[in-house]
This record gives structure tokens, C-alpha cells and sequence, in this order.
């Protein structure tokens, strides 16, 4: 099927990129990271001559 | 409508979590996490326009943020500092898949004008598909100022902080990403 081209006006371009209505975190996502934090290694504390 | 509040810091409680954060606290870190991944996961999907690489930029990016905050010299910028780490991280993202993303010419069509939409809604959806479509296409940078502009609604000033750029190469940028995804759109219409 063939669409017609449609104007690219600012109304359509922020309803096109405006996030969804219902956009969630996904549930597990923090525990995740979190998760992959606590595995990283080469946190060390800061450098004392720090500004 | 976003607004510079968006990168302002929250509490001097937040300020303490930080400086925990810094000296190895994960908890402290995690806390931290907890108020901001949302807004992060909205700003990457804003940017990638699907969960799993929304997900997926959100964990690299804190976890970068995790590595690199004992080198973060003024804690009351962690906000700012981390919306750069996010952005980076989806447009690092977007450039290890090249192949979904190309360079388009905006001389290609030198005619190309933003017009007056007289769309029915059925239309509109339509449109607004279409417009999702060729954004795909798009480099990443052109997705990245368009995505936290006409997306997320964030003014051209903050756009320019977060990425370290004058306001002027902004607005230059969102011109030629909106000429570009003009030139797309015909392309994925015809």
C-alpha cells in the first residue's frame, strides 16, 4: 500500500517522538543494576588532592 | 513541559547520597538510582524508541556513572553530569548499530518545507508511524537533538549543556535533522 507523504509540521513531528502514554520502567530493571553495581569492580574512593 | 528543573539537583539529602556514593557507598548509590531512573529510561527511549535498548542504556549508563563518580569534582552537577551519561550512552548505542542508521543528505531535497497538516485522525496515526519510521533512519546525533527536543521537550539551552555545545550548533543541528528526517520520510512513504 502506498501512503501519501505527509508534512512534516511541528504538531506531527512532537506527537510522532512524544513518549507513550503508558511508557514504564520495566519492574526488574532497577534490581539489575543494582545487581551489576555490587559485581563492578574499580570503585575506589576519591582522590584526596581532588578540587 | 520540561524545564530547567529537570538538571537541577534535588536535596541537600541527595548531595550526602552522592558524597557517599563516591567513597564505594552502593546502597548510597542505589538510592540514588531509585529517583532517577525513571526520568534516565524516559530520556533513552525518548532517544532509542524501544524498551530493550531503553533497558539496555540505562544499565550501562549507571553503571558508568558507578565507575566514574569518584572523579565527579562538584557533586551538586551529579544530575547534569548524569543526563550527559545517559545521552552519550544511547548515542554510543545507537553508533554500534550502523546499519539501522544512515547519513542523509539535506540537499537532496532543497524544495523540502514544513507544511499545514489537514490529516483525519486515522491519518494522523498513520503519519505519526511513518514519522517513527524514518527517525529511525536518522544518524544518531540528528536522533539525539530531536529526540531530547521535540520528544522530550527540553529547551535548545539545556539541550546545548547536556551536550557541550553552543546553543547555536543546536539550533543548527535541529534544522538539519529536520530537513534530513524530511528527505526519510519521502523515502519510507513512497
Amino acid at each position: 500500500m502506498t501512503h501519501r507523504t505527509p508534512p512534516l509540521t511541528m504538531d506531527l513531528l512532537e506527537r510522532a517522538l512524544a513518549e507513550p502514554a503508558t511508557l514504564d520502567v520495566p519492574d526488574d530493571l532497577k534490581a539489575s543494576i543494582a545487581a551489576s553495581i555490587r559485581r563492578t569492580p574499580g570503585h575506589s574512593a576519591p582522590c584526596a588532592c581532588r578540587r | 513541559m520540561t524545564t530547567n528543573a529537570r538538571i537541577g539537583f534535588g536535596s541537600a539529602g541527595d548531595v550526602t547520597l552522592v558524597e557517599q556514593a563516591r567513597t564505594g557507598d552502593a546502597d548510597a548509590f542505589e538510592r540514588l538510582i531509585q529517583t532517577r531512573l525513571e526520568r534516565a529510561y524516559r530520556t533513552a527511549f525518548a532517544i532509542l524508541r524501544t524498551d530493550w535498548d531503553a533497558r539496555d542504556a540505562c544499565q550501562e549508563a549507571f553503571i558508568a556513572a558507578w565507575r566514574e563518580l569518584p572523579r565527579l569534582r562538584d557533586v551538586a552537577r551529579f544530575d547534569a553530569w548524569l543526563d550527559r551519561i545517559v545521552v552519550n550512552q544511547c548515542r554510543t548505542l545507537l553508533r554500534s548499530r550502523k546499519v539501522r542508521v544512515r547519513e542523509i543528505s539535506i540537499d537532496a531535497h532543497p524544495d523540502a518545507s514544513v507544511e499545514l497538516s489537514g490529516a483525519s485522525p486515522v491519518e494522523a496515526m498513520a503519519d505519526e508511524d511513518l514519522v517513527r519510521q524514518a527517525f529511525g533512519q536518522l544518524s544518531a546525533d540528528q536522533r539525539l537533538v530531536l529526540a531530547l527536543h521535540h520528544g522530550e521537550g527540553r529547551p535548545v539551552a539545556e539541550i546545548a549543556s547536556l551536550l557541550g555545545v553552543p546553543a547555536g550548533t543546536v539550533m543548527w543541528r535541529l534544522y538539519r535533522a529536520r530537513r534530513a528526517l524530511e528527505t526519510v520520510l519521502r523515502e519510507v512513504s513512497a
